[in-house]
């Protein structure tokens, strides 16, 4: 019954941090085997289906399959393949420009924007805000697929438009031309989740206290002035969780490229999540999934955004 | 500054000055960009409904905005195709997922924010940092362990999947909630003899419904949406949830854009439907999950 020390805040990574640390919180009550009680269904799904299987995830890249259903061990030897294997650098590299160019064009688009919305009469602002947000509501794979319908030759919507405004000589094949698939699917992922973005700036911008940009404007601050100099340092921490969102969600990359051009064409727009797919349930390897290999990849996929994770973290924490 | 540190004065009701031309005319600037921002991002979703109610004759030359309608999409997708199989998929593994979810979310949320344990510390750590884990990571040992369980291609399988990865996320909006609850409560609750379950259920659980409505909506939209893991653990298409049909579908019907867009909308129309009536919640999701933590 003694309320005990509370422990700090622990595991943050990944998690973001908490600005303001709180006071320690006396516990309802110490009991090991209640607090395990209630833990363990948690626990269980965690174990079986988060913890064993990325361990396992490590193990099989050191295996090689032998090609009827068993494998072996074989050290580093997936990691050596990967070294020399064009797809997989190309893998890598679509999906660290991805990452890159989408986090910043979000990020920045969905703050002007969340400014933009935040500006007007609030009763207005609402009715944008939920018609900007729409797109977020509707999945990736329904996404993908109406803008592959959309940006059909010649009969899908988007050429059609162009044709329309007498844009007509623009019209291209944009998945299906190396140089083109993957910018055309950036742009359809802005289209899809700026709005999402939006709104979680627009939230922090209601709470932000009035009476510091009011005094702004009184000390005769235009509105450009007061979003650059008051509003959006406010929004750093926002901006910060943001932008760990989005390199998270990027270094992920699956549901788009598998959607819309499956990776192609030429590898063009593979990303490392739909190799590892390809590599294990796709056709490419004549039946014989490459188990090994694929979780070699997933390995670096998981090491590159735990990296990532630890330096946003730190970078964040460091600058408080 | 002068005006922050000033006394504030009692609020007064204060006449609205007349507008000035240049207001109005912001005023007007202002709505233009926002129904110009408004149609890009709903244009191409009224796209797919239009073409999801119009006949297939019209679906390639036709104008854009239909004139003549049909629901031959929706009968063809629904009923030829079947499509009615996978909504019920993916409305029975999103439901169950969610029980699931909340319900060992909410009991570990509360133990990591208020029994005090041993090892409570480092397991809280554990489990959160799965927040960043790439899905892809462990997909290929949670195939070959479905496999092996006999769970390989059944919704079961996928449930439980599903459930493990919205745990994390789930339990740790939950300490967050129940961090932020008044202690008196399970304080007094405590000297009149309650145990802890019972402070639990009848003094926490009651004021705990925002945090579970919160972490309901955002398990149902990640789990209604998934392709990843539905495209790789099912393959019977009787058993697959909406999202990786959808997705098979333009392979074998391409031209047909009706049906197409009739399974497309079908399986937007939920989610769409959920935000516009939940979005108080989601709102303060963000704000608690994201923008706090």
């Amino acid at each position: 019954m003694t309320t005990t020390t509370p422990p700090a805040p622990a595991a943050r990574v990944g998690a973001g941090p908490r600005r303001g640390r709180r006071r320690p919180r006396p516990l309802t009550g110490w009991s090991t085997p209640t607090g395990l009680a209630f833990v363990a269904p948690a626990l269980l799904f965690f174990g079986v289906f988060i913890a064993y299987p990325v361990l396992r995830t490590f193990w099989l890249s050191l295996t090689r399959s032998d090609g009827f259903g068993g494998s072996s061990f074989a050290g580093l030897h997936n990691y050596g393949v990967m070294l020399t294997d064009p797809i997989f650098r190309q893998a890598a590299w679509v999906t660290v420009v991805y990452t890159v160019v989408t986090t910043v064009l979000h990020t920045v688009l969905a703050l002007a924007l969340a400014l933009v919305v935040h500006a007007g009469p609030r009763r207005s602002a609402v009715v944008y805000r939920t018609l900007v947000f729409l797109p977020a509501a509707v999945s990736l794979t329904v996404t993908g697929l109406l803008w592959r319908i959309g940006l059909t030759p010649v009969f899908g919507a988007f050429n059609r438009v162009l044709e329309a405004v007498g844009l007509g000589s623009l019209q291209h094949e944009w998945l299906g031309d190396t140089a083109t698939v993957l910018p055309t699917i950036m742009a359809v992922s802005l289209w899809q989740s700026t709005g999402l973005f939006m709104l979680i700036f627009y939230a922090a911008l209601g709470n932000i206290d009035t009476s510091i940009t009011e005094s702004a404007r009184i000390d005769g601050a235009g509105a450009f002035r007061e979003a650059w100099s008051i509003t959006i340092p406010m929004l750093r921490p926002v901006v910060e969780v943001v932008v760990m969102l989005n390199v998270l969600n990027g270094l992920k990359l699956f549901d788009l490229n598998f959607v819309m051009s499956s990776g192609g064409p030429l590898h063009a727009s593979e990303s490392l999540s739909t190799y590892t797919y390809l590599l294990t349930f796709g056709s490419s390897t004549g039946g014989v999934p490459s188990y090994g290999y694929g979780s070699a990849i997933s390995v670096v996929v998981f090491l590159v955004a735990g990296v990532a994770t630890l330096l946003l973290y730190r970078f964040r924490k460091g600058e408080v | 500054m002068s005006a922050t540190t000033a006394p504030r004065p009692v609020p007064l009701k204060v006449q609205r000055p007349a507008r000035s031309a240049r207001s109005v005319l912001r005023l007007g600037l202002w709505h233009a960009v926002m129904v110009v921002v408004s149609a890009a991002a709903v244009g191409p979703l009224l796209y797919m409904l239009f073409t999801s109610i119009r006949p297939q004759a019209t679906a390639f030359t036709g104008p854009l905005i239909p004139d003549e309608f049909t629901a031959v999409g929706y009968d063809f997708a629904w009923n030829e195709l079947q499509i009615w199989r996978n909504f019920f998929n993916s409305v029975l593994i999103t439901g169950t997922t969610l029980a699931l979810t909340i319900a060992a979310a909410t009991l570990a949320g509360y133990a990591f924010s208020r029994i005090g344990f041993t090892g409570r510390q480092l397991l809280f750590f554990v489990v959160t940092s799965a927040l960043f884990l790439p899905g892809v990571a462990t997909l290929i040992p949670i195939y070959l362990e479905l496999q092996s369980f006999g769970l390989l291609g059944s919704r079961l399988g996928l449930i439980l999947v599903y459930t493990a990865g919205g745990v994390s996320f789930s339990l740790f909006l939950m300490r967050t909630f129940f961090d932020a609850l008044p202690h008196e409560l399970s304080e007094a609750a405590r000297l009149d003899g309650a145990s802890e379950v019972q402070i639990f259920r009848r003094v926490m659980l009651p004021l705990a419904a925002p945090g579970i409505a919160t972490v309901a909506i955002f398990q149902m939209i990640n789990v209604w949406n998934e392709l990843l893991f539905a495209s790789a653990l099912i393959s019977e298409p009787a058993n697959r949830p909406i999202q990786p049909v959808a997705n098979s579908l333009i392979g074998q019907y391409a031209t047909n854009w009706p049906a197409l867009t009739a399974a497309m909308t079908l399986s937007a129309l939920p989610m769409v439907v959920a935000y516009v009536v939940f979005q108080r919640w989601f709102v303060a999701g963000l704000t608690a999950g994201a923008v706090k933590a």
